[in-house]
């Protein structure tokens, strides 16, 4: 036992932190209907600035905390407040692009601050210890643990008894009938986003000692969240601390032996999503109703123009793809990973735009592709390999998509992402995926060795993928797909089994995203584990393809070619590390802006409804269609 | 005393209610009725403020309430229980009335609520959204001894209820306009709200054609016919 203490204290500190963060990140999913996904990056921008009056000021750490919980809570309190308000009506791919992006670009004001670099970040709690049995235990573990407690409690005990915690269980139901109790809405929602933006900020700067000012370490506490809210069930919020505590001493114990034993080496980062994932597959569905999805919209935007103004665009992208080669030079492998990178953001498109699902794990998808392509390389044609590597990920798709048969809208985003980082930290170290090689081969054809050609060769392969694409969106699958977003029981009604269609799109759409990660190898001629950071780049691309659908007349080959742009391109060009991260900053104000102008709210409304904070959102404005991204567009 | 002046009001680009004036004074019962799409129920939402007067005036008690926002109206005595959807499905019934108490009062609330409704007593401390539909809307009605409201607005009382109940809901819809609170029934089906207003507006097309004492309408014939004719008129306009 006196083996284990030491891990199970360890445990329950950080678990106590876990649990704050989840009680505050499921606190405002249950008042505003949206889940948080920037909540860890709120967490480092908190720490950020505790550092900043601390460290760097001399300020005494009970001020500095005090300043940069408060100050973070009342402009979280007021902006996130008229954010989500609008979030909350979007269908849920725009909320959760846009929580993504103002994670991204929080994360990268963190960078922009103190560098890439992760920084010391000194401990301010006292250090001392005292002798429980045969333990040394911190003072500052047991205040840790004590705050988290307190914390959770006085919350949980306000949301039961008070009237204020009444009316924030009752305005997720129905926002207007409290109102017409004489509640404001408004101060109800700011005061959740207060307490819950105070929450991820006291647990980022009580988790910084251990993990350093780093700013994407940091938004990672969003993913020890969701675990312990999923096991709350994204509702309980003293079962969603204990499940803060029950991954806290989890991933500690299995630190105990990650040293020893091969397969438990990612488990510590792993774990938590490992809970996510098992507990959204076995929860009765009945709890994981999404909520507020009956206020969301669920209009479907029509595409304008016909089949001529579609076949010139179609005709100007060609043009486009194919002079690449001759004028960028010596960028000519950047624009080939772009291309390749087309093919994984048209399948990533499919399931977005016509089903409206989300999939935070196609660069998962992507690397099981490529890793697949390595092996069969030499042994089989080349071309066959590489489809062979996208059927290869068709049963992998198949069983991501058990929980999408169950789950809609923000539990699939989150069951995804959970599955892309339990592989990325589980499996890619393992002998099976990349291993220890620091590179595996990936050959290109003999009939396209040069660069020039082989670029020539993925295009053709992103116009075979467009093709397929389209010929899915306008047949009867695509039919079923948007008909199955928009009204699911019609389709019941109709006899259709809509459960067979989605699983049935994910795993064409992962199959395509694996040949687009087999495209990518050839390109470099190795792959290795850094060639597929997965969860990063799958959330980047989801934001990209939203950003990509602002513009209406893109039309889906546009809007992945802008997204693969962005992604691929533009950074190849700049050098500044800097720059880079005020793009990133750029793309999550952008992620947000197109969410709010699928609501219709144009500059001047939204600077007049920022001047008026009280007045109602009406749910009986429709938006305006003129503004409907086609992120999810019906083909002519 | 509520009252709407000249009222304008609809959604989007489409206007609903072109100048409509109304009123309701302590201890009245007024009744608007008229056919499908007339604008009842927009008529309802631009008295307690969910959607803006956008020409026109909103007056409570003697003062200008145009530009006021939904909980501020609330506040100012005006209680509207929304068609078939009056409770917090996911509350318990005690949560229910609290909230239903507003910002002052929540002590007694589930007291008073109890004594309009003794029947929800033993389902205080279950969810509001697994009662019957009799149930929620009495519970939805509590909210009008709860909340201590001047004015009471209620949008299709009696849909989809079986007729003893409807007629338990009148009863006390009686009760209270005796008790001095002014309250307007917006129905489609004529018969009950006829019964138990002393005023009567007819709403066609967004706009007033009658209003008066219940009994110079005439019959429910010739009330019928009056809704025909606007149809007519309508469709010899289009």
């Amino acid at each position: 036992m006196t083996t284990f203490l030491p891990f199970i204290i360890l445990g329950l500190t950080s678990g106590a932190v876990y649990g704050v963060a989840a009680s505050g990140l499921v606190l405002a999913y249950r008042t505003s209907g949206v889940i948080n996904f920037a909540h860890g990056s709120t967490a480092a921008v908190a720490a950020g600035i505790f550092y900043w009056l601390h460290d760097e000021h001399g300020m005494a750490w009970p001020f500095a905390a005090l300043i940069a919980v408060l100050g973070l809570a009342l402009v979280a309190g007021a902006v996130m407040e008229r954010i989500a308000a609008v979030l909350a009506r979007v269908p849920t791919t725009l909320s959760v692009a846009a929580t993504v992006g103002l994670s991204i670009a929080l994360t990268a004001v963190i960078v922009i601050w103190y560098g890439p670099a992760p920084l010391q970040f000194p401990s301010f709690l006292p250090s001392s210890t005292f002798k429980l049995g045969s333990v040394l235990v911190g003072y500052d573990q047991v205040i840790t643990v004590a705050i988290g407690i307190v914390a959770v409690a006085s919350m949980s005990l306000m949301l039961r008894y008070s009237q204020r915690g009444r009316a924030m269980r009752a305005i997720v139901e129905d926002p207007e009938l409290l109102s017409l109790t004489g509640l404001s809405g408004y101060s109800v929602r700011s005061l959740a986003w207060f307490i819950s933006t105070a929450f991820a900020a006291i647990s980022g700067i009580l988790i910084a000692p251990s993990l350093g000012l780093d700013g994407t370490l940091l938004t990672l506490l969003v993913i020890q969240s969701f675990g312990a809210a999923a096991i709350g069930a994204f509702s309980n919020l003293p079962m969603t601390f204990i499940g803060g505590l029950v991954i806290g001493v989890l991933s500690a114990l299995s630190t105990k032996y990650s040293g020893t034993n091969d397969w438990l080496q990612g488990m510590p980062q792993g774990l938590p999503f490992i809970v996510l994932f098992v507990m959204l597959i076995v929860l009765p569905r009945r709890l994981l109703v999404e909520l507020g999805s009956a206020v969301q919209e669920r209009t479907i935007g029509r595409v304008t123009g016909g089949r001529a103004a579609r076949s010139s665009k179609a005709a100007v992208a060609a043009i486009l793809l194919l002079i690449v080669p001759s004028v960028v030079g010596a960028h000519l492998a950047v624009y080939t990973l772009a291309a390749a990178y087309l093919i994984i953001l048209l399948s990533l498109s499919l399931l977005v735009r016509t089903s409206n699902q989300i999939s935070l794990c196609h660069m998962t998808f992507a690397a099981i592709g490529a890793l697949a392509f390595h092996h069969l390389t030499g042994s089989v044609p080349w071309v066959l390999a590489v489809l062979i590597s996208g059927l290869i990920v068709l049963p992998v798709g198949l069983l991501i998509s058990i929980p999408a048969i169950r789950l809609s809208g923000v539990y699939l985003a989150l069951a995804t992402l959970g599955f892309g980082i339990l592989v990325e930290q589980l499996f890619y170290a393992r002998s099976f995926m990349f291993g220890d090689a620091l590179s595996l081969a990936t050959p290109r054809p003999s009939f396209a060795s040069g660069p020039k050609a082989y670029y020539y060769l993925v295009v053709g392969f992103v116009v075979i993928t467009y093709i397929a694409v389209r010929a899915i969106e306008q047949g009867r699958l695509g039919r079923i797909l948007r008909a199955r977003a928009d009204a699911p029981e019609a389709l019941t009604a109709l006899g259709l089994n809509i459960r067979s269609t989605s699983m049935i799109v994910f795993a064409i759409s992962a199959a395509m995203a694996g040949m687009g990660g087999a495209l990518i190898g050839p390109i470099f001629g190795v792959i290795g584990q850094s060639t597929f950071q997965t969860v990063p780049t799958s959330m980047l691309l989801v934001v990209l393809l939203v950003l990509g659908s602002r513009n209406r007349s893109a039309g889906t080959l546009g809007a992945c070619m802008i997204a693969a742009a962005a992604l691929v391109v533009v950074p190849d060009y700049i050098t500044s590390g800097t720059l880079q991260s005020w793009l990133n900053v750029l793309f999550g104000a952008g992620a947000i802006e197109v969410a709010f102008a699928y609501r219709g709210y144009g500059l001047s409304s939204r600077i007049k409804r920022l001047r008026s904070p009280g007045s109602p959102i009406a749910p009986d404005q429709p938006s305006s269609r003129l503004s409907v991204p086609i992120l999810i567009e019906a083909p002519k | 005393m509520l009252e709407l002046r000249e009222a304008v009001a609809g959604y989007g680009d489409s206007t609903v209610l072109r100048g409509v004036s109304i009123e309701v004074s302590a201890g009245q019962a007024v009744s608007v009725v008229g056919p499908n799409g007339a604008g009842k129920t927009t008529l309802i939402r631009t008295i307690c403020g969910l959607l803006p007067v956008r020409s026109g005036a909103r007056i409570i008690d003697g003062v200008d309430a145009t530009a006021q926002s939904v909980h501020a109206i609330a506040r100012a005595g005006v209680c509207h229980i929304p068609e078939g959807r009056g409770v917090f499905p996911g509350l318990s019934v005690r949560d229910n009335m609290m909230l239903f108490a507003g910002s002052d009062g929540k002590r007694t609330a589930v007291e008073r609520g109890l004594s309009a409704f003794p029947q929800l007593t033993k389902h205080l401390n279950q969810r509001a959204g697994s009662l019957s539909g009799g149930q929620q809307q009495m519970l939805a009605l509590s909210r009008v001894v709860v909340s201590n409201p001047s004015v009471v607005l209620i949008d299709e009382a009696s849909l989809g209820l079986a007729p003893v109940i409807v007629d338990e809901i009148y009863d006390f819809l009686g009760r209270i306009v005796s008790e001095g609170i002014g309250v307007l029934v917006v129905e489609q089906y004529v018969t009950h709200a006829l019964r138990f207003a002393s005023h009567v507006y007819v709403l066609q097309r967004g706009a007033l054609v009658y209003s008066g004492a219940p009994n110079e309408l005439g019959s429910q014939e010739q009330l019928f016919e009056r809704y025909l004719e606007g149809d007519l008129e309508q469709s010899r306009s289009t």
